[in-house]
């Protein structure tokens, strides 16, 4: 870079400097939340700090801190998102704690975009009967989310084919689609050598699976029989 | 006008570079066909981290090039490690998305870098090919990534996570737009060529055929596969072998002139000894997965069903042994046959009677 450029850049840089001073001094006798002002305050030097990065004497790392600013802003998005930012932290910079974790079942209705795109996929369909049975599962879903409302002629019976279809694409990297469908047998008391075929597929495929047999798991979901009813059942 | 170049040899590189990806497509049909969830895994554990192996190899082996890259070979590693436990203290979906778009960006320019070694063995194309060979690469994966129902489903997930509410009208837009910027582009790759060769330069069929198989079987997967498992074995498979070939026969060529002083990696790569080089690929492998605490189930593809041994027993309300839990039990035992190893062996090296042991204790 030549003097008088460079020069030029410094001029520049402290006028942008003053610049945010200003602003920020505006900001702060207007009642602006404080973390705003630390950005606006944060602004240049970081700038600056960011062009050296790519032209000064470190510029061999560039390709690292490219990646890991990019990532940075996002990842600081994502950690006030998702409250995880110290709240000591956050009510000294008069932020609010973040939305928290969203629903994208209940709350954001994620299986019904991906199911008007790709309503063949194992992952779409099941991420489709799951949002039934939760909605199956607890009534107050219904009166909480108007999500719930598509589904008020659905009964066990379709979220099973539902599972079923998904099961067709063979996928094997999805255990919750094997597990939750021996789930679904049972809350549907099929016979027990269906429930039986399901939970071994299950085990066949995904066999470094640190769950329970599905059949325990949801024992106690099974609808109460008498024991001489099953019997009639299993013949 | 055509010059024919390779990477290694004509056979080698039918093999390793052209047919591969084919072979790679249909080792991961198979394993959907025939294998367990477990199959992702295991290719990982023996194709992905024996080719890290090779990483290490290549960028440490050399003391020359060691030197020359200096100290961003210890302050790198560092500040990736530091970042990735911040990351997964504080941000975890951006560290998994870092990670994935990183590997996306690495698979590119590994195959771009393969274009451009035969560009450099053909002594072909113009001072340009390099970039327009770069953009397409960027324009052919990233098509990939925004259009087919492998990933955009998983794009449309994370940015609803992040509460970003994409519409289905718009995924399509987004497909609309990219098919477009894919053809306008193919026709600016292809008047590129042309206009190389018509200002004199030569072009090198093999590099092109290179390309067309590679990216055939990203998107073949990406398209033709119903799950993430197809994908992810052949591309692991393609990507790995494809690395830890360049890795060995570049530092074959590097050390045989004898002028380097690297020992530990001109003995893995000297010429008969490859067995060694796959050797240690593997035994850093499995002492990798191992120490990660990997299930051991993982290395044959979950076969073995160590938990299996103890089973539940509900009259008593014991569950079976998790795999967690098989994996303890199984460290136990090498821990007791290596005190049962000591054992037997000092029942017969200390025998003082012995004329040959007596003189180590005189």
């Amino acid at each position: 870079m030549t003097g008088s450029r460079s020069a030029t850049m410094r001029m520049l840089r402290r006028l942008a400097l003053g610049g945010c001073v200003m602003v920020s001094a505006y900001g702060y006798i207007s009642g602006w939340p404080a973390w705003l002002l630390v950005v606006i305050l944060l602004l240049i030097p970081f700038l600056s700090f960011s062009v050296w990065m790519f032209t000064g004497r470190l510029r061999r790392y560039r390709f690292l801190f490219g990646i890991y600013l990019v990532a940075g802003f996002v990842g600081s998005y994502e950690a006030w998102q998702y409250q995880r930012i110290p709240e000591s932290l956050t009510s000294s910079l008069d932020m609010n704690s973040g939305p928290g974790e969203p629903d994208l079942f209940l709350e954001h209705d994620l299986p019904s975009v991906l199911y008007e795109l790709y309503p063949e996929r194992s992952e779409v369909l099941f991420i489709r009967a799951f949002q039934m049975k939760l909605c199956q599962e607890d009534r107050r879903a219904w009166q909480q989310n108007s999500v719930c409302e598509q589904f008020h002629d659905t009964d066990l019976s379709t979220i099973r084919e539902y599972f079923e279809r998904a099961l067709r694409n063979k996928s094997k990297t999805d255990e919750n689609l094997y597990f939750h469908y021996v789930e679904i047998l049972m809350r549907l008391d099929a016979p027990q050598s269906e429930i039986d075929a399901a939970a071994r597929e299950w085990k066949r495929l995904f066999p470094l699976s640190e769950r329970p047999d599905p059949r325990t798991a949801f024992a106690n979901l099974r609808p109460d029989k008498t024991s001489a009813e099953r019997v009639e059942q299993r013949n | 006008m055509i010059q024919t170049g390779y990477i290694l040899t004509r056979r080698l590189d039918v093999f390793w570079f052209l047919a591969l990806p084919f072979l790679a497509a249909g080792v991961a049909l198979a394993s959907q066909q025939w294998l367990n969830g477990v199959a992702l895994v295991t290719i990982g554990l023996w194709v992905t981290v024996p080719h890290h192996f090779a990483s290490w190899l290549r960028t440490f082996g050399i003391p020359e090039e060691r030197r020359q890259w200096g100290d961003r070979l210890y302050v790198g590693p560092l500040l990736i490690f530091l970042s990735c436990i911040a990351g997964l203290k504080w941000a975890p979906i951006t560290t998994a998305m870092t990670i994935i778009l990183w590997d996306h960006q690495h698979s590119i320019m590994q195959q771009h870098g393969f274009a451009r070694i035969y560009d450099f063995r053909g002594r072909t194309g113009a001072p340009s090919t390099g970039r327009f060979d770069l953009i397409l690469g960027w324009v052919l994966f990233c098509n990939m990534l925004l259009t087919s129902p492998l990933f955009m489903p998983v794009l449309v997930r994370e940015l609803y996570r992040f509460r970003i509410e994409i519409t289905p009208d718009i995924v399509r837009l987004i497909a609309t737009v990219s098919w477009t910027i894919t053809a306008v582009y193919a026709v600016i790759y292809t008047a590129h060529v042309i206009w190389s060769i018509r200002r004199g330069y030569q072009i090198n069929p093999i590099k092109y055929l290179f390309i067309a198989c590679s990216y055939f079987m990203w998107y073949f997967c990406a398209w033709q596969a119903s799950n993430v498992l197809v994908f992810g074995v052949a591309h692991r498979i393609m990507h790995g072998a494809q690395y830890t070939v360049i890795v060995y026969w570049y530092l074959r060529r590097q050390t045989q002139d004898h002028k380097s002083k690297s020992r530990f990696a001109a003995m893995l790569v000297r010429p008969g000894n490859v067995i060694a080089f796959v050797l240690m690929g593997l035994i850093y492998a499995g002492a990798f997965h191992t120490l990660s605490g990997g299930p051991i189930g993982a290395f044959i593809f979950g076969w073995v069903d160590f938990p299996g041994i103890y089973k539940a027993i509900p009259s008593l309300g014991l569950s079976a042994l998790t795999p967690s839990e098989g994996y303890a039990i199984v460290a136990q035992g090498l821990i007791e046959a290596f005190a049962l190893t000591h054992y037997y062996f000092d029942s017969f090296i200390w025998k003082v009677s012995d004329r040959r042991i007596q003189g180590g204790l005189a």
